[in-house]
């Protein structure tokens, strides 16, 4: 989840759900998002119906029928993706209307099970009903940022946000938050530094230990980052060696001890 | 360059982080009933002989060998007779908590009044829940929480406890943790950038502040009723008198306590104010040893005084009386120069 666009959520997901591949694990990911950014970065075409995307899941006379297409599959098993895109917008109107609106992902997973190991949902950029919807489907939360001032009060109003959530929801066990990614950063930005730094008034990750949040390996921007997923293909297809890699791998692996 | 009004992170995380101090708390008071549930369902109660058991207490670690003050210092009579009583008539239902130290005995991290309520009424045994392998700094901050939970902890008592707390955390003294509290909440009003305290420290102090769910300016205002005379502080346990009432006394006249220690109690803050400043007045007036000639001048420095001087100059009455005593003075020094 994120509280400003272009924070690298959806980049994350599919490197992380690529890392938990090649560590063995079966992954899902779920586009909850209209912009539908996982199609592009998994190089899938555009559904055809909205009953090959989330749309279809998103009711209580859901049938069972994930509509899942396998991703990369030439190259590495296990990866699935059940794709967003600009039916969730009308999906958002009835969602609303809907006794259990907010609970309707839970409700699928809950009837219909997926097999998979993990399950990662791809939230849109800012707060909104998909965001209550995910959470109400997870076990975990992890929240992207970028090093930039906006993005950081933004993201500290998520954090907040979904601690009152949890109450409203009535979620237990309530979701617990993983952790802060912080994408992008960048050493020759003053703004980026100091947010990055141990100054009492500007560190982030200061901030985040005193609220005993983890903060994950920091990612670099690097265009190969962004050329890999414009290609629909994760970092470690496009680009094995570059360090970022790792991040994402620590990622992975924090998951599979959280859960 | 023009300055602007950069936001910082902390008051960017304000709303997150009093929303993650709220959902820290509800999961300690779960993990609490969690734990008196077990202990209901008698799991690993025991019968635990009340002599071989010590009350909370930690040695300090920088090579004096004093003890830290245990985080319940001060037992009220009356409630301690009200528990001993209940627990003749219905036998002892909830557990103590216990640990079990190095020298073979065992300490107490929670229940220290049931303790203490057995063995006044003349009960051999205690019933408790025993731990092994549970470090100082643990041990404090369960007895820490799980009276800060249920609320029977004063003020004062509380801040013993945090200072102490944080004294094992970051292996200092009382005054080294006194003085760091201090800084921290400097920096975080923004009196000072703090450069001087490293980040880590910074974060310990907040975590420990945050996880008992208290504020760090309220904590810190509190620091002087550590040094609050015996009897003085006596009365703030008791809740006979407030904190801050107590603060103001110590910070009167030494010899204005005992009457200001009866009063107090029943006074507001700003009403006790107003009674220390009557007192000290008084007091003046009264004192005999006064010459005529620092009597003048004591005079002399009220009459000049901003105050004084508005209302005089703003009522034609006044300002007539204040010329009639120039005219006296002069007269009085022309008649010394003459003789």
């Amino acid at each position: 989840m994120s509280n400003a666009g272009g924070t690298g959520k959806s980049t994350t997901i599919i490197n992380v759900a690529f890392q938990l591949a090649r560590l063995g694990k079966s992954v899902c990911l779920l586009g909850c998002d209209p912009n539908g950014s996982l199609t592009l970065f998994t190089g899938l075409p555009d559904p055809e119906d909205d009953a090959n995307t989330l749309d279809r899941v998103l009711s209580p006379r859901f049938d069972g029928e994930w509509p899942l297409f396998p991703v990369w599959s030439d190259r590495i098993e296990g990866v699935d993706v059940c794709l967003g895109g600009l039916p969730l917008i009308e999906a958002a109107k009835r969602i609303d209307k809907e006794s259990r609106g907010s609970y309707l992902l839970a409700d699928a997973l809950e009837d219909h099970p997926l097999p998979h190991d993990v399950v990662l949902i791809d939230c849109p950029g800012t707060i909104e009903r998909y965001h209550e919807v995910a959470l109400a489907a997870s076990t975990g939360v992890l929240v992207c940022i970028r090093p930039v001032d906006k993005d950081i009060d933004a993201g500290f109003k998520l954090i907040d946000w979904i601690y009152r959530a949890q109450k409203d929801l009535r979620l237990r066990p309530s979701p617990e938050i993983l952790g802060v990614f912080i994408n992008g950063y960048r050493k020759d930005l003053a703004m980026h530094r100091d947010n990055m730094s141990d100054d009492p008034e500007r560190s982030l990750p200061l901030a985040l230990k005193s609220m005993e949040i983890p903060l994950f390996p920091v990612v670099r921007e690097t265009a190969h980052l962004a050329n890999a997923s414009a290609n629909g293909l994760p970092l470690g297809l496009w680009r094995s060696g570059e360090a970022t890699n790792s991040s994402f791998k620590a990622i992975a692996k924090n998951i599979l001890e959280g859960g | 360059m023009p300055k602007g009004n950069r936001r910082s992170v902390g008051a960017m995380a304000q709303g997150a982080v009093s929303q993650h101090k709220d959902a820290q708390i509800e999961a300690l008071k779960a993990q609490l009933q969690a734990q008196q549930a077990t202990a209901a369902g008698g799991a690993i109660i025991r019968d635990v002989p009340v002599d071989q058991i010590d009350p909370f207490q930690v040695v300090e670690q920088d090579g004096d060998l004093r003890l830290i003050r245990q985080p319940r210092t001060y037992f009220d009579l009356h409630r301690l007779e009200a528990l001993a009583d209940s627990m003749d008539a219905e036998t002892q239902r909830e557990p103590i908590s216990l640990r079990l130290l190095q020298s073979g005995r065992f300490g107490i991290m929670d229940g220290e009044r049931r303790w203490r309520g057995r063995i006044m009424r003349g009960h051999l045994t205690v019933k408790a829940i025993v731990e092994e392998n549970v470090s100082d700094e643990e041990a404090l901050a369960r007895a820490i929480t799980t009276d800060s939970l249920k609320e029977k902890v004063s003020p004062l008592e509380q801040t013993i406890s945090v200072v102490n707390l944080l004294r094992l955390r970051l292996r200092l003294n009382e005054a080294g943790v006194r003085k760091l509290l201090y800084a921290r909440n400097n920096q975080a009003i923004g009196n000072s950038k703090g450069g001087d305290i490293d980040a880590e420290t910074n974060a310990v102090i907040d975590g420990v502040v945050n996880s008992l769910g208290l504020e760090l300016g309220s904590l810190v205002a509190r620091l002087p009723l550590l040094d609050l005379p015996k009897n003085i502080r006596e009365q703030v346990n008791d809740g006979q008198l407030s904190p801050t009432n107590a603060l103001l006394i110590t910070r009167a006249p030494e010899d204005l306590h005992q009457q200001l220690l009866e009063e107090g109690g029943q006074l507001s803050k700003a009403e006790l104010r107003e009674r220390i400043k009557d007192l000290k007045a008084g007091r003046v007036e009264r004192r005999p040893e006064l010459d005529m000639r620092d009597r003048l001048h004591q005079r002399y420095t009220q009459v000049r005084s901003k105050r004084t001087w508005k209302k005089i100059e703003a009522d034609p009455k006044l300002r007539r009386k204040a010329q009639k005593i120039e005219l006296l003075m002069e007269d009085l020094l022309s008649a010394v120069s003459g003789s």
